[in-house]
């Protein structure tokens, strides 16, 4: 068991069950109208503020121990608290000290619960939201949630307290309820949103909430947050209904448990690697991808969801025809016509999957992983799908077997876990290459079928850029600068667009010259890729474009899948390679427009590229579902 | 009593789970990466923010570290590149092997290689 998950679980609960008793006793003091009870209250604050002090100085204990643990014993206490997180602790535990003299000092006094109130928002800064610190939004909306839930805690332990110590009347009780039900219902709402926020930003995808161990602790806190909902929803029934005493205070009871069971699984959370880093193991034979069905099957799809559409259409006529005579065979006939629109829709709107079907890769879709994809392409799949990937290898054609054509948009349908799993493991009569091929030779062979694929794709790239339209990405590539430190053409994204201009054929040379002549105000970074010995003739002295020297042709080769167009998709591979090509990168890293030196318009003046960039600049940030899946 | 019980479930099923919150990114070298021109740093880019004293870096050749000093390891203002320079490097094979604390405390480590040749 984690220590410092329970450690928290346990301090949360115990510190919102003090809050609780002192915010009760200001706001309801008719609950404590004699001096027995108000003495008790007082007794009882002490021995919770003693024992959350106790449980702040083991949770710096705690996490002096699993560092100590991390760093092989060198670690003292105190250097444990020059981390974030020991800082925030010994912060806690020293605003904990100070409410617990004036406690004893002052009484249950207004100060004691806004030092409780710190100690709670505290609780947010030593969590998960601490690595999005640049996110202040989001830094924010933590310490609201968590300060609202533990609130909402609070009220309802010290209402439980109060119930059990005090001789209640029940109208007493039915006031004090009401006016927390009243404060409850916005505070709740402003609860669930947040919670929604940041769960969006840990899990990241629906993937990662149904197969992650994250996921799944959300998803019990979910289950628990419903219950508490409920009973909520049953007390404020009760307050209409003007029920019995003994229910609302079972209710209440209900609603405090399942607010312990929201408080453990926060902790738990607190304690696990968010969704959106983790590995995802996908548990299901098949996920649901309607879009995909629809491209892979069209007419069965829409014969299909036709047939779903008409279920609930019918279901819904007949729910109208019998709700005032008979309510109970309208809800059947909705819900019969919802489950058999459901049974008929699901299983054609979904796909096979696997457990690798969300994995990410671990080789970036670069230049290197590229070629070294296609080395492997041509030692093991040549045979079935062809040199050019098109299906037409020598033993597909004698033993007549289906070999895909590896050029056409499908590659991109499905993730690279599916693509892995399937080199991997087989497919049909496709053997797996687990046992001659290693993990990181399989995401090579990937990136290549990848590029390849949307290099098919790209023939649709054209000399102008098509507006809110970003899907090809950008394949990366590294280089030594001048000073032997390395740099990536990703480097460039989020900051500012590229325009990178690919050199294989001296005479194309004067083009980057005559670029270099105006590049004042140039919007774009200019990246020069070319043979070594060629950079010297390009400019001498120091320039505003990057020169990157392609000794190996790598960048080169790599980025020629991009090369095809309508005019010239080259299917066979047997046209020369092209003396220039430039592409135009936008600031996400994707490529937006394409010259190629032998076909025309074959270059714009810089005044016209800074145009076409200045029309980019203004399409704002574009969430595709093409976005980079290897970073 | 009911109560009681089903809390005490809940807080026995909290799972035992401290794993790396903060992963690599990107590498200077790049893992597995065969280069001409021997490295003058290593810059390793984490997905979080990461404790600037709670981290460490060994570079090996052949099993024997090589020294570092501890001087020339320098961040970046978000906390999450770290880079540390080196002295001038044979050709060899070398394995980088780091170990951080995230910010949120969570610890992470790992190594990757690279080759200089000549």
């Amino acid at each position: 068991m984690d220590a410092a998950a329970l450690l928290r679980a346990l301090q949360i609960g115990m510190l919102a069950w003090l809050w609780g008793l002192l915010w009760t006793q200001r706001f309801a003091p008719t609950l404590f109208h004699q001096p027995a009870h108000r003495q008790h209250l007082l007794t009882w604050c002490g021995r919770l503020l003693g024992v959350v002090c106790g449980l702040q100085v083991l949770r710096v204990l705690v996490h002096a121990w699993s560092l100590q643990q991390f760093m092989g014993g060198e670690l003292s206490v105190m250097q444990a608290l020059h981390t974030h997180v020991g800082q925030v602790l010994a912060a806690q535990a020293g605003v904990l000290l100070l409410a617990w003299a004036w406690l004893c000092w002052r009484g249950p006094h207004v100060l004691v619960w806004c030092l409780l109130l710190l100690v709670m928002a505290g609780m947010a800064l030593s969590g998960h939201v601490v690595s999005s610190a640049d996110d202040r939004f989001l830094s924010v909306t933590s310490v609201v949630h968590v300060l609202l839930a533990q609130l909402w805690l609070a009220s309802l332990l010290g209402l439980l307290h109060a119930a059990r110590q005090a001789d209640l009347v029940h109208l007493t009780w039915r006031n004090v309820l009401a006016r927390l039900s009243t404060w409850a219902l916005p505070g709740m709402v402003v609860l669930l949103l947040s919670g929604v926020l940041i769960s969006r930003w840990s899990v990241a995808s629906w993937p990662g909430l149904l197969a992650t161990p994250y996921g799944a602790a959300l998803l019990i806190k979910l289950v628990w947050v419903v219950l508490a909902l409920w009973c909520a929803w049953r007390l404020r029934h009760w307050l209409a209904s003007h029920g019995a005493h003994a229910r609302a205070h079972t209710w209440l009871r209900r609603e405090g448990l399942a607010a312990l069971g929201i408080v453990c699984g926060a902790s738990w959370l607190a304690a696990t690697v968010p969704a959106a880093h983790d590995t995802i193991v996908w548990p299901l034979g098949f996920r649901w991808a309607p879009v995909i069905a629809w491209k892979q099957d069209p007419v069965t799809i829409t014969q299909v969801v036709l047939g779903a559409a008409a279920c609930v259409l019918l279901a819904v006529v007949l729910w109208m025809v019998w709700r005032r005579r008979h309510a109970r065979r309208a809800w059947l006939a909705l819900g019969g016509g919802g489950c058999m629109a459901l049974a008929l829709a699901l299983p054609a709107t979904t796909i096979p999957a696997y457990p690798t079907t969300y994995m990410h890769s671990s080789a970036r879709l670069d230049a290197e992983s590229v070629m070294a994809g296609q080395a492997l392409y041509q030692r093991w799949c040549t045979d079935c799908h062809g040199q050019h990937g098109l299906g037409d290898g020598p033993v597909a054609k004698q033993h007549q077997l289906p070999a895909a054509n590896l050029t056409e948009p499908h590659v991109s349908w499905h993730t690279h876990g599916d693509m892995f799993w399937w080199l991997s493991h087989g497919r049909g009569a496709m053997p797996g290459f687990s046992s001659v091929t290693t993990v990181d030779e399989r995401w090579h062979l990937i990136n290549y079928l990848i590029a390849l694929s949307l290099g098919h794709e790209g023939r649709s790239i054209g000399t102008k850029p098509a507006a809110f339209n970003p899907w090809l990405p950008s394949i990366d590539f590294r280089f030594q600068m001048d000073n032997n430190n390395f740099m990536s053409l990703s480097e460039w994204r989020g900051l500012h667009a590229v325009h990178l201009i690919i050199v294989n054929h001296e005479s194309e040379l004067q083009r980057v010259r005559d670029l270099l002549k105006d590049m004042n105000g140039f919007p774009a970074q200019l990246v020069v890729v070319t043979r070594p010995a060629w950079l010297k003739d390009v400019v001498k002295g120091p320039c505003e474009a990057v020169l990157v020297p392609d000794a190996d042709g790598v960048i080169a080769k790599a980025w020629s899948q991009y090369r095809r167009s309508f005019a010239a998709p080259d299917f066979q591979n047997e046209e020369p390679e092209v003396a220039r090509m430039e592409f135009l990168i936008d600031r996400y890293g994707f490529v937006r427009a394409r010259w190629r030196s032998d076909e025309p318009p074959s270059t714009l003046d810089v005044a016209q590229l800074k145009a076409l960039y200045d029309s980019l600049a203004v399409e704002g940030e574009i969430k595709s579902a093409a976005i980079h899946q290897h970073d | 009593m009911q109560g009681r019980r089903v809390l005490v479930s809940v807080c026995l099923g909290l799972p035992s789970l401290v794993m790396a919150h903060a992963h690599l990114l990107d590498s200077e070298p790049p893992a597995h990466a065969q280069i001409t021109q021997a490295p003058t740093q290593v810059r390793l880019r984490f997905s979080e923010p990461v404790e600037k004293n709670f981290s460490r870096i060994d570079v090996q050749a052949d099993g024997q570290s090589i020294a570092l000093s501890p001087s020339s390891l320098q961040w970046d203002a978000s906390g999450k590149v770290l880079q540390i320079q080196l002295p001038v490097l044979g050709a060899r094979q070398y394995q980088v092997t780091w170990s951080i604390l995230a910010k949120d405390g969570h610890p992470g480590k790992g190594r990757l290689g690279f080759q200089v040749k000549r």
